[in-house]
């Protein structure tokens, strides 16, 4: 491939993540202050985001300058790499990668370490604190996450996120996986530090925790990359167990599309039924409910593939 | 009154919400009056703000001048003021675009920082950090300081620091006339000014030897009642809103709020006005709040019943009914001890199941035939006797939060002697530090919250 | 044409790892020099997608992120100053009455702290104005990446070492105390070189076999097929292997009950616990010479006859004899 085509589809990429983001934005709005309101709602994004832009972000004193200023622009790329690998339609990816979801998998850890980086750099105690939550976070989701994404993959033969959804063709995995994509999407929750996991920023519990001291564009780059990592990973969800851009009539990235929104929408919608979770009940979540639920989730997975829908490959 | 307005303010309007963090404001809302320990609290809070983004002031129309206050035009010369506190005056004031200037006097010192004396740290332990939590925090109403002492995210000790809302409201009533007296009480628990003016009135009433017609008797405990309720309901908001449940925050604002619009029209004349001693009260019927009191009933089973915020505040921040009788708390805290398992939740259900009865009650002397449709000898235009004669008398009123009493003593002239206030929440903050101390820090907040703490009528 | 950009790629990924690594190696924060050695490992994965061994990237990324994280937090839990020159006031500011909601304390410029270590925090919180222009310029340095941070670290103790007329003894103990330098590093230094070259000449001298053969394009399937396939044994083995690790760790740090934490014990029955329930915690009353004998009322101790005594709270002392 040629310099230019990617610079283009790096270009693309981050105008498609831009759009999602403004739509998740939108999507939360409507959720949280009702249909009626749906003019200040869609206004309020790109009004926010103006504002930001207008701000001067200055460090706090003696911070980490450093990794202050890195930290938004490491969550960025991060979300943008990971963006690569995700197919909108036959042949419409940006990174057509043989492991393509462990790809995307590893890509959050460093996504995370961004969020730490942002809070440890800022020397000031919310900060440290949201730091400590988010690194317990990564340690409780990559177990339940990985192996619960690993259910379509095995049933695929294939860890290639295009090749996994040519799989779904004829049944999506959703239908003889619901285990699965349950603790998928509750597992997704942690890395994009969304309500009720959102220990790091805490609303007013910690102040705003690792983002508390940033401001002006750098805080309108980390809240970007919050949502765009929601989106991907409920595009990702789409690829695994929803059949990804399979449906009948529309083109494949208009299906693709409304899936990733419309299950973004159910999962915002009942997560905020749910009070705020502490770190210790997440971590007991994590680890007692979610990884032995997706250890069993694995071996079901194992044995339908192999005796009742022909073995995989 | 600052923090219904401004829960009603977030939980109304699409274009206004509470951000954690001053760097992430769009604009400072200042609620006077402003104290003398506040005051750099505030000036430090300004000097957070991004570049650019305005200092609102907004005082109270009727708030009397307070002897103690720092007025705010000192502190935020550059201030836009508003003279109503709703979203649309808000955003009127801010839509003037930008403040350059600097928003805080350049003289204004800042709050100062120094260091706490950490417990005796033994050979292998972890460090202690200190989590401050205030002064101006959601957890309490009004401005208070909590110094959280963490061993990691466990608060090994707690210790409050109280003041920051100090008005000297007892102090300044020694040099009052009494009538002034009467409407300066009733700032003393901002959130409550029926219970703080009735308590107040009630003494003098008694120093006075009247006992007010059953009539008027029955209004004041209306008021009182509706004061109540009006009370749970937005503490309610506040506190579900804290706890990151947005669609039970907002159900409770929009019952908060139709409470709100019931009661705008219900007596012809503001409560303020007929509550004096010797005013007999305007005849008015209960307003209808048959339908909003099933409303509350609904939530406050759907708090019962929910299973998640099961999951996040049961068991937490117990407290033994016995040890708040003799700490002397009283009202929906001791409630939920008692009749419950004394838990955050049981708070929480312990306010709304107070509220719905309240309104219930309401509703049925609204429906039920008026036996005492007028007073017989009231009349219309009387005024009210502020003669009192000399000797010392206790009023004492079901508050929002508990009994809230007050002694006075007269001298036979025309200040009051003396005065001094017994608050609901001073004997609950007594508890708090043990109460928090062993709790996780998202906990300890929560239980805070929970206590429904309003600093202005700890500190005077 | 594509040959030229694969060759600037591997220099910059080379580059950026030799950095990173030579960063860790020389900067003062705990929580840096594990971030710069994860970057490094990051680096070389960069090289292993180069390579076409995309599965091999991925699992180094994954295995060093994770685990460095670990190193990291351990470090920070366990150092005095784990943000080291940079933030060297934070263990401070841990114990400051911090501002609260207003914790995020504007720059006000640097404070000449570096002259006397247990400053005063007035110093802190009023700054000569001039102070401003100067630290900023030095915060714009990316100090890890160009290895500027020392250069930067010196600057500023020299200015401080001008500003109060320490000698140099004196000076080298500050820096010392402050964690920005150590007695061992030039020993460090010259045994870190000694090994480099050592390794470099091993690179050069080893005769390397270089395979005829393309890479293969779907390593992941490969992998998984000679897993399950030639390997079983071993895989299952292992597996099985670290189950039972797993679940032996899990037995060994389980303790009847939950053990009171160090805030806890600090209070000897929580009050928290007392206000809950005033009589649920019980006395249990031991013998003084022989701590194993405990019942919950007071009498003589069956083996040597001596009053029992309430037993004192569980300290830290206790656990980690447990462990």
């Amino acid at each position: 491939m040629s310099v230019m085509t990617a610079f283009v589809r790096a270009a693309l990429t981050l105008v498609g993540l831009t759009v999602g983001v403004y739509l998740i934005e939108v999507l939360e709005g409507l959720l949280t202050l009702g249909q009626r309101n749906w003019r200040a709602v869609l206004r309020l994004p790109l009004a926010r985001a103006g504002q930001l832009l207008r701000q001067p972000d200055r460090p706090p004193a003696h911070a980490d300058t450093f990794l202050y200023q890195s930290a938004p622009f490491i969550a960025v790329i991060t979300v943008g790499l990971a963006a690569l690998v995700i197919p909108l339609g036959p042949g419409l990816i940006g990174f057509d990668s043989s492991v393509g979801l462990f790809y995307f998998i590893v890509l959050l850890s460093p996504f995370v370490i961004a969020q730490m980086n942002a809070g440890w750099s800022q020397n000031g105690v919310v900060g440290v604190l949201g730091t400590f939550r988010a690194a317990a976070h990564l340690i409780s989701y990559e177990v339940p996450l990985g192996f619960a994404a690993i259910g379509a993959p095995m049933a695929a033969a294939s860890l290639a996120t295009g090749k996994i959804v040519a799989a779904q063709a004829h049944l999506w995995y959703v239908v003889w996986q619901p285990l699965g994509v349950v603790i998928y999407l509750v597992a997704a929750l942690f890395p994009a530090f969304r309500h009720p996991f959102d220990g790091a920023y805490a609303g007013s519990e910690l102040e705003g925790g690792v983002l508390a001291a940033y401001g002006g564009a750098r805080l309108l780059l980390l809240r970007w990359a919050l949502d765009g990592i929601f989106l991907l990973l409920m595009a990702l969800g789409v690829v695994l167990f929803f059949g990804g851009w399979q449906g009948p009539l529309l083109p494949p990235p208009v299906w693709f599309a409304f899936k990733t929104l419309a299950l973004a929408a159910v999962v915002l919608a009942l997560s905020r039924r749910v009070p705020r979770l502490r770190h210790d009940q997440m971590l007991s979540l994590a680890w007692k409910i979610l990884v032995p639920a997706s250890l069993v989730n694995i071996a079901i997975v194992g044995v339908l593939a192999l005796f009742v829908f022909g073995g995989g490959a | 009154m600052g923090a219904h307005d401004l829960a009603a303010l977030a939980g109304q309007q699409p274009l206004v919400m509470l951000v954690a963090a001053p760097r992430h404001a769009d604009c400072l809302l200042v609620y006077e009056p402003l104290n003398a320990a506040f005051a750099p609290a505030a000036a430090e809070l300004a000097r957070g703000l991004p570049e650019g983004a305005p200092v609102i002031l907004y005082r109270p129309p009727d708030l009397p001048a307070l002897t103690d206050e720092t007025p705010g035009a000192t502190v935020f010369p550059h201030a836009r003021r508003i003279t109503a506190c709703t979203a649309a005056a808000l955003q009127a004031a801010y839509a003037q675009g930008r403040s350059d200037a600097l928003p805080v006097a350049a003289a204004f010192p800042s709050l100062r920082a120094d260091l706490v004396d950490l417990p005796q740290e033994h050979e292998l332990a972890t460090e202690f950090t200190v989590f401050s939590l205030g002064p101006a925090q959601p957890f309490t109403a009004g401005p208070a300081r909590f110094w959280l002492i963490c061993d990691g995210e466990q608060v090994v000790q707690c210790r409050p620091v109280m003041g920051y809302a100090a008005r000297g409201i007892a102090g300044q009533m020694h040099g009052m006339a009494w009538a002034a007296a009467a409407e300066l009480a009733a700032w003393y628990d901002p959130l409550a000014p029926v219970a703080s003016r009735l308590a107040f009135v009630q003494a003098v009433e008694h120093l006075q030897g009247i006992t007010p017609n059953a009539a008027s008797q029955g209004i004041r405990e209306q008021a009182l009642a509706v004061e109540r309720a009006h009370n749970a309901l937005w503490w309610s908001v506040r506190f579900l809103r804290l706890l990151a449940l947005e669609p039970l925050a907002r159900r409770a604002a929009q019952l908060a709020m139709a409470l709100d619009a019931v009661l705008a029209g219900w007596t012809p004349e503001p409560i303020a006005a007929w509550l004096a001693p010797q005013r007999p009260a305007p005849v008015t019927t209960p307003p209808d709040l048959a339908s909003l009191a099933r409303a509350v009933r609904d939530l406050a089973a759907t708090v019962r019943r929910d299973r998640w915020l099961h999951l996040r505040t049961v068991g937490i921040g117990q407290i033994n009914g016995a040890i708040l009788h003799s700490a002397g708390v009283t009202g929906s805290a001791l409630t939920a001890s008692t009749s419950g398992a004394g838990d955050i939740q049981a708070r929480l259900v312990a306010r709304l199941t107070m509220a719905a009865t309240t309104l219930t009650a309401l509703a049925e002397l609204a429906a039920a035939p008026q036996t005492t449709p007028t007073v017989a000898g009231r009349q219309k235009d009387q005024q009210a006797d502020w003669y009192v004669p000399a000797g010392t008398a206790t009023g004492a009123v079901a508050g929002p939060r508990g009994t809230l009493a007050v002694d006075v003593t007269s001298d036979g002239g025309i200040h009051p002697a003396h005065v001094a206030w017994h608050a609901p929440s001073a004997a609950l903050l007594s508890l708090v530090p043990a109460l928090l101390a062993g709790q996780k820090v998202a906990d300890a907040e929560m239980i805070l919250a929970s206590l429904d703490l309003v600093t202005a009528e700890v500190d005077g | 044409m594509s040959g030229i950009i694969e060759w600037l790629i591997f220099g910059m990924l080379a580059l950026i790892a030799v950095i990173t690594a030579a960063g860790m190696l020389v900067t003062m924060s705990m929580y840096r020099a594990g971030l710069a050695l994860m970057a490094s490992f990051v680096a070389l994965a960069g090289i292993f997608i180069l390579l076409d061994a995309d599965l091999l990237a991925m699992i180094q990324i994954m295995m060093n992120v994770g685990g460095m994280l670990i190193m990291i937090l351990v470090m920070v839990m366990l150092m005095m100053d784990p943000g080291g020159q940079m933030m060297w006031d934070m263990k401070r500011s841990m114990h400051i009455r911090g501002l609260g909601a207003f914790s995020m304390t504007m720059p006000r410029g640097h404070h000449e702290a570096t002259t006397d270590a247990p400053m005063p925090m007035d110093d802190h919180m009023h700054m000569p104005h001039g102070e401003q222009e100067a630290t900023e310029e030095g915060a714009d340095t990316p100090g890890m990446q160009h290895g500027g941070m020392d250069l930067r670290d010196g600057q500023q103790a020299k200015g401080a070492m001008k500003m109060s007329g320490m000698n140099a003894q004196q000076h080298y103990q500050m820096l010392v105390s402050m964690a920005m330098t150590t007695a061992q590093l030039p020993w460090a230094l010259v045994v870190g070189a000694a090994t480099a070259v050592a390794l470099i000449l091993l690179v050069v001298v080893t005769p390397w076999h270089l395979a005829g053969t393309a890479p293969s394009g779907d390593a992941a399937a490969i992998v998984g097929n000679l897993l399950l396939g030639r390997y079983m044994v071993g895989f299952e083995g292992a597996a099985f292997l670290i189950v039972a690790g797993i679940a032996g760790a899990v037995l060994l740090a389980r303790r009847e009950g939950s053990p009171p934490s160090y805030a806890q014990s600090l209070q000897a029955p929580t009050p928290a616990a007392q206000i809950a329930q005033p009589t649920a915690a019980k006395p249990m009353y031991t013998c003084p010479m022989h701590s194993e004998v405990q019942q919950d009322h007071p009498g003589k101790c069956p083996i040597c006859g001596m009053d029992l005594v309430p037993q004192p709270p569980q300290r830290m002392g206790d656990m980690g004899g447990e462990q």
